[in-house]
């Protein structure tokens, strides 16, 4: 059972395409298995579709339609095939960088997109949790399993959270299972020790 | 949703022809009354008029392509023309993304040999410079470490030289 979900405006910039790609694929994550968000989504898309409507039309150049017309017979782009079977849709077709330790018994893989913002799934082992950090943006996490809690109350599987400013205390893997999330942050700003290795490996 | 008005349904049978029949005459006709405000649309979102015409023509020309996959009972005409446009808006900052600034200029290969090495490696894998830049010895000042902070790398390859020759 879901029962946490990204705020409206974040869904209303996903469905207008005005959130990076990092971002984007975070949200996506959430809305590919939660049906109450596909339905807010539909209602968003419906949105644009009035706007659309409504727009003053801006004329093209006067061959515009030809130009169409000549290329329709092109085949369709084809989609990028599935790398990593095991993870959910928006994920599978993204290449993955290798796994780097980050504090006891965390685990980080960066998911390789364009744009700002780090992605990456986060695997943490039970009882550990991430190390203390700040971040200058926004911070969006879809678990993907098992569960975390951090000082907004408990995410299980499925769940977004999307902490407003900084965590009073930084997210820990609660329960018996460990927990795997896709995480992504706009200018985490890991503190202490592991702050200077992040400067030092430049991420 | 504007899905009863006559419109709409005129522009659904529009787009059934175009799937069935690959009928010309009606995608003609959807691409006068779609295109120009798809480019509108464009525009509104930052892009400029090539762009955007561009955008555009790709969104129609997507129409074209996914017009089997139209389901009248689940989204009205302009909502599905909302959506591929926007994934077309989507897919094309995502090719703009990333232009390579690290590529060494010409003038520049007269440079210090080593300067040129760390170039070349965090090119690879962003890493040795920043490890240089947190060494005491090649520390810069706190105003420019302060910068460089917030920026991935210095501006051009010879402001990163100019503090590696001091």
């Amino acid at each position: 059972m879901i029962t946490r979900h990204p705020s409206d405006p974040c869904l209303l910039a996903y469905a207008a395409g005005t959130l990076p790609e990092a971002l984007a694929l975070v949200v996506a994550t959430h809305i590919g298995r939660c049906a109450c968000c596909r339905q807010t989504l539909v209602a968003c898309e419906a949105v644009g579709g009035v706007l659309l409507d409504q727009l003053p039309p801006v004329s093209l150049s006067v061959n515009a339609l030809e130009t169409v017309l000549a290329r329709v017979d092109e085949p369709a782009a084809t989609v990028p095939p599935v790398l990593n079977p095991d993870l959910p849709a928006p994920l599978d077709r993204i290449a993955l960088g290798r796994w780097w330790p980050i504090g006891r018994g965390m685990r980080w893989r960066r998911l390789r997109t364009e744009g700002p913002g780090w992605v990456g799934l986060v695997l943490g082992q039970p009882g550990r949790a991430l190390p203390p950090h700040g971040h200058d943006g926004r911070e969006l996490t879809c678990v993907l399993s098992g569960a975390f809690a951090d000082g907004d109350g408990v995410f299980r599987a499925g769940d977004f959270a999307e902490p407003d400013g900084d965590h009073d205390q930084p997210p820990a893997v609660w329960g018996a299972e460990p927990c795997l999330c896709v995480l992504v942050s706009e200018g985490m700003q890991l503190r202490g020790m592991l702050g200077l290795a992040q400067r030092m490996i430049g991420l | 949703m504007s899905q009863g008005s006559p419109t709409s349904d005129d522009h659904a049978v529009l787009i059934q022809a175009i799937a069935h029949r690959r009928d010309r005459a009606a995608f003609a006709a959807l691409f006068r009354v779609f295109a120009p405000r798809v480019k509108a649309w464009m525009i509104r979102g930052g892009a400029n008029d090539t762009a955007a015409e561009e955008l555009a023509q790709e969104t129609m020309l997507a129409v074209w392509q996914k017009a089997a996959q139209f389901d009248p009972g689940r989204a009205g005409v302009s909502t599905w023309i909302f959506t591929i446009a926007r994934n077309q808006r989507v897919d094309a900052l995502r090719r703009e993304r990333h232009p390579d600034t690290l590529l060494p200029d010409p003038d520049d290969m007269v440079g210090p040999a080593l300067a040129d090495r760390v170039v070349a490696m965090s090119e690879q894998r962003h890493g040795y410079a920043r490890l240089w830049r947190v060494c005491p010895w090649t520390r810069q000042p706190s105003s420019a470490r302060h910068s460089s902070r917030t920026r991935r790398m210095p501006k051009s390859s010879r402001s990163f030289r100019f503090r590696w020759a001091r």
